[in-house]
């Protein structure tokens, strides 16, 4: 086949492969990809399962400002409602939802009357305590509130009405009674229809809320503050901090790529010659995980970039020998040339990744065979396709032979000083030794996102006067069905509230204080029964404190003829204090249920207080993302450890000499543990982005080193292996490098860890090229 | 001169109209919103309005009803009143008990808004009702509840206040008004529009000499009876920002502060007729 055969093909091959992708591929965001035991997967799934249930899919508003407040939110919850992002929309307890509050629980107030009934209702039921609670009654019905129950009194003398509603008034934020927090202030609470992790419709809903309250609000003459608290603010502001990160950074670095390629090739088409061969690399790579049927991580996409970043030597190296070749010669006889080295370059790159691909992390493993795959067929385009771009006839630019010039002249400096090499390498060793034992490992999932402190102000703010309870830390328990849930649930509230007793937290918010299980309902019902001559007992110890014989006579009727049945979820769903039900998530086969923390002071209290029970678990969000970060972490060094080795023996195999497997091996090895004693040295915190970067300078590593041995043989092409080196080494840096640029935590670890680990790659290339070389006789 | 005006159709005087907007901004500026559903101050509330809604609809009669210019003075002297403060003596008669409860204490009410009840017998207690809330304090403990964002909630808890800052459009909103007068005494008679505060409420009245307001009875529709008798009205009384702050903070005093020191009266106030 002719070149423009080959060119054809090449280009049908790649846009084939980028449609099967675009067609097959599935890609999925679960962070159970990068948990290893299927234990800690389960409760992260769990957790992230909760992050996605409408117990997190809502918003709480807050105006404030003036007494308007309180208008312009009823006018914004009403423009809200027709939102299709929003689902439903609550400013206050409206009539409906008081009225739902006593219908629900008034006629049954016998069922909920305490959590131990055969030993608190006997109790509650002695002559002493019904005295003490008439002589309540009568002080109660002096208050000027006493028409607020003087209604209910006479079918509920014992308060037991009132008692649930103290229970459930355990779900109010604690600071709005603060003497510090303004009164003026009205909040809308919303649901949403949408993931908050959907950051496009999250992002419209948002805009759309500032822009409404805006209008509603320059009505009013008094200066109205709008603050807004929600899982949704923070994505979308993290989207679209990276987004920006990412437009400037990618600006900058195609700006200068370009730049480069002008200076040394002197064509901008070279650079998209050069980028064939790594994005056919990547098509193929993600065929292969489409095909596989499975879902790919986003982060393993990701992924794929630095692929790009470490394939695109190959191109380089073809098209700088070709460059620097002599008159006549084509690019497969400069192919011809160089293949050893690429061959050998891509099998230990290709090793590299597979060392991560059995890593017991899936998302690990998905990103090591995503590069294993995806290396050998950007070498493969490179040695067969590529040259056919390059057939036409070419000569050095001025800047590529006065880089090959300049540093074979350096090498054969260095060659003839071996002691400085040397001593450089002492230097690179001293500053990895001394550096490493400092190194930082950061496994706070909270560092590695910046989050807006104005954002996180705004959000407390509302969160203290909507329900200051913990986001991150909550109680869960397991149940099969929702009666052994409630039932759960039950054990889980007595173990807490002995816990809040210790002073090792402050609240629970639990949906214990809305509804019991069925069987602890009837119980309490059974209890009053059980009680002998109960309409006498009261009927005497009211008298004393002035009340009429016969005003509790409905009392008795409700106790032996009850007027509703135990409270069930469905009743609780069909009113309009549904949503309360948001703690209690239907999952497959099972039911969550989740009590809501408030201070908690103890981690180890509330473990150590719910041991014993069964698919209960203390869920703290950050220690378990800090665990699986450190786990990951752990996991990725190890690989990148395994696949170093297995790296070095394929170079002991090749070369059949440890000193030059070993010098092959030093600008990957030395580059990559002095990057992270550099680090150490200077107090730079490194996380798991920093471990999984550490592959790409490792890649880019071992190809230096192969390709500064393999040419110390022949003289004549030593400038242009390093010059190739040199621009591969810049192409890097200006991809990744950059990245350190970022307000992002995450991105600037691979910044940082690329751009220092390819640069003192590229520094030990020549003084292994200069140790590799033959000794000339003096 | 006796004088009845019950449900005639009669054009409010357009001073009066003025005014009533002038109220109707004031009450809507003291509503407060306050948090969402997990803010379950209101519930409080429940029992009243869960009766008050069982009983029907909450349609309300028109405000159509015309006023006697002897009430519109009236009122326009209590909304010229200022800082109140009176001794009040209760007793109600409630079905559940054999016998009536007393009580007695200290009422104290700043326009347009404040109001604050001191009990002194039996036991001591505090009522403080501000900007749609109202906080109650005694020895069973502290309740404290929004009642702004709810109108029939609103029209249950500051009758006595509406009257004294001689909110008249506010009251003929809620109420079907009769007053009547001998030139000495009057009284004035309140039934509620709503019929969902109807059912909780049958009649209110008011009844004094002159310019001074007496007794306010409240019967129920259950017949709970309950009468305040008001003696030693002081009217513009001047007040200490930090004896208002006492007097009248929502927030949890301790219990020294029940009874507030009792302040100077303005020398320039013009004494009652």
């Amino acid at each position: 086949m002719n070149d423009r055969g080959i060119r054809w093909l090449t280009i049908a091959l790649l846009v084939l492969l980028g449609s099967y992708c675009i067609a097959r591929l599935e890609f999925t965001n679960s962070i159970t990809h990068f948990i290893p035991s299927r234990a800690e997967a389960e409760l992260v799934a769990l957790s992230l399962e909760l992050v996605e249930s409408p117990l997190a899919r809502r918003m709480a508003l807050s105006i404030e400002g003036g007494p308007e407040s309180a208008e312009v939110a009823v006018q914004l919850a009403d423009a809200l409602r027709m939102h299709p992002e929003v689902a439903w929309v609550e400013t206050g307890l409206d009539e409906s939802m008081l009225r739902g509050f006593y219908d629900l629980y008034f006629e049954r107030r016998l069922y909920l009357t305490s959590d131990h009934p055969e030993t608190e209702i006997p109790r509650l039921l002695k002559p002493q305590a019904l005295e003490a609670r008439a002589e309540q009654l009568r002080r109660r019905l002096a208050q000027p509130d006493a028409m607020l129950f003087s209604r209910t009194a006479h079918a509920d003398p014992m308060g037991l009405f009132e008692r649930i509603l103290n229970r459930i008034q355990t779900f109010q934020p604690t600071a709005t009674s603060s003497r510090t927090e303004p009164t003026d202030f009205a909040i809308i609470q919303l649901g949403l229809r949408s993931s908050p992790f959907d950051s496009l419709r999250q992002a419209q809903l948002l805009g759309d809320i500032e822009a409404e309250f805006q209008k509603l609000a320059a009505v009013h003459p008094t200066e109205l503050r709008l603050d807004q608290n929600g899982v949704n603010r923070f994505a979308v502001a993290a989207e679209r901090s990276i987004r920006d990160d990412v437009n400037l950074i990618s600006a900058i670095s195609i700006s200068v790529v370009c730049a480069l390629f002008l200076l040394v090739f002197r064509s901008l088409r070279q650079l998209l010659v050069a980028v064939l061969a790594p994005l056919g690399g990547f098509a193929f790579a993600m065929a292969v995980a489409a095909t596989s049927g499975e879902p790919v991580h986003g982060i393993t996409l990701g992924f794929g970039f630095v692929l790009i970043g470490v394939a695109i030597d190959y191109p380089i190296h073809l098209m700088n020998h070709y460059g620097l070749s002599v008159t006549d010669s084509t690019p497969r006889e400069a192919i011809i040339r160089i293949r050893k080295s690429l061959l050998l370059s891509g099998l230990t790159t290709t090793l590299a990744f597979s060392s991560l691909a059995v890593s017991n992390f899936p998302g690990l493993a998905e990103m090591g065979s995503f590069g294993a795959a995806g290396v050998p067929v950007a070498l493969g385009l490179t040695m067969l396709c590529l040259p056919a771009f390059l057939s036409g006839p070419t000569t050095a630019t001025p800047v590529q032979r006065a880089l090959s010039t300049g540093l074979a002249r350096l090498v054969e400096w260095l060659s003839e000083r071996r002691k400085i090499a040397i001593a450089i390498l002492m230097a690179y060793t001293a500053i990895a030794a001394t550096g490493l034992p400092r190194l930082h490992w950061e496994d706070d999932p909270a560092t590695l996102m910046t989050v807006d402190p104005v954002l996180l102000a705004e959000s407390e703010r509302v969160r203290r006067r909507v329900a200051d309870f913990d986001g991150g830390r909550f109680v869960v328990g397991i149940a099969s069905d929702s009666e052994a849930a409630l039932i759960l649930n039950t054990r889980i509230h007595q173990r807490l509230r002995g816990v809040v007793a210790a002073g090792e937290l402050d609240g629970v918010g639990s949906l214990h204080a809305f509804i019991w299980p069925e069987s602890l309902q009837r119980a309490n019902l059974a209890a009053f029964r059980a009680t002998p001559q109960l309409g006498a007992r009261i009927e005497q110890a009211f008298s004393r404190s002035g009340f009429r014989p016969g005003a509790f006579k409905a009392f008795e009727a409700a106790i032996s003829n009850p007027s509703a049945p135990p409270l069930r979820i469905e009743d609780i769903a069909a009113s309009p204090l549904a949503r309360v039900l948001d703690s209690l998530v239907e999952l497959e086969n099972r039911w969550a249920i989740v009590t809501l923390l408030r201070g908690v002071h103890s981690g180890s209290a509330i473990t150590t207080a719910l041991g014993g029970l069964e698919d209960v678990h203390y869920v703290d969000q950050k220690e378990i993302i800090s665990e699986v970060y450190k786990g990951y972490r752990r996991s990725t060094t190890l690989m990148v450890t395994v696949g170093s080795l297995v790296v070095l023996f394929v170079l002991l195999v090749r070369y059949q000499s440890f000193s030059r497997a070993l010098l092959a091996f030093l600008p990957a090895a030395l580059g990559a543990m002095c990057t992270f004693g550099l680090f150490g040295l200077f107090s730079v915190a490194v996380n798991v982005a920093s471990a999984v970067s550490l592959l790409v300078v490792l890649g880019m590593g071992v190809d230096y080193g192969i390709f500064a041995v393999d040419c110390s043989t022949r003289a004549g092409s030593q400038g242009a292996t390093l010059s190739s080196l040199l621009v591969s080494c810049v192409t890097s840096v200006f991809v990744f490098g950059v990245l350190a640029l970022s307000e992002q935590p995450v991105l600037r670890a691979i910044g940082l860890t690329t751009g220092v680990g390819v640069m003192l790659a590229l520094t030990l290339a020549p003084i292994a090229l200069a140790l590799a070389r033959p000794r000339v006789p003096k | 001169m006796e004088n009845e005006i019950e449900e005639q159709n009669c054009h409010i005087p357009a001073a009066l109209r003025a005014r009533s907007a002038v109220i109707r901004v004031q009450r809507s500026r003291s509503r407060r919103g306050g948090p969402a559903f997990t803010s379950l101050e209101a519930l409080g509330l429940i029992f009243v309005l869960a009766c008050m809604l069982a009983a029907g609809g909450q349609a309300e009669e028109p405000a159509t009803d015309a006023v006697s210019s002897e009430l519109v003075a009236l009122m326009d002297h209590f909304a010229s009143g200022g800082t109140v403060r009176a001794i009040f003596k209760e007793t109600r008669r409630i079905s559940l008990l054999a016998d009536t409860i007393e009580t007695e204490g200290v009422l104290y009410f700043a326009p347009p808004d404040h109001l604050a009840r001191y009990t002194t017998r039996p036991g001591n207690s505090r009522v403080v009702v501000h900007g749609g809330r109202a906080a109650f304090r005694d020895e069973t403990g502290t309740r404290a509840f929004d009642f702004g964002s709810n109108d029939i909630a609103q029209s249950l808890i500051d009758n006595l206040m509406v009257v004294l800052r001689g909110d008249l459009p506010g009251l003929r909103e809620r109420y079907m008004l009769a007053f009547r007068s001998d030139g000495q005494s009057w009284l004035l008679s309140l039934k509620p529009r709503s019929k969902a505060v109807a059912a909780i409420i049958e009649e209110i009245r008011f009844s004094g000499a002159g310019w001074t307001l007496e007794t306010m009875q409240t019967r129920e529709t259950n017949d709970d009876i309950s009468l305040l008798v008001f003696s030693g009205v002081e009217t513009q009384l001047v007040l200490s920002q930090q004896d208002f702050e006492r007097i009248f903070s929502l927030h949890d005093n301790d219990a020294t502060s029940i009874l507030p020191s009792t302040p100077s009266r303005n020398p320039r106030a013009p004494a009652n007729p």
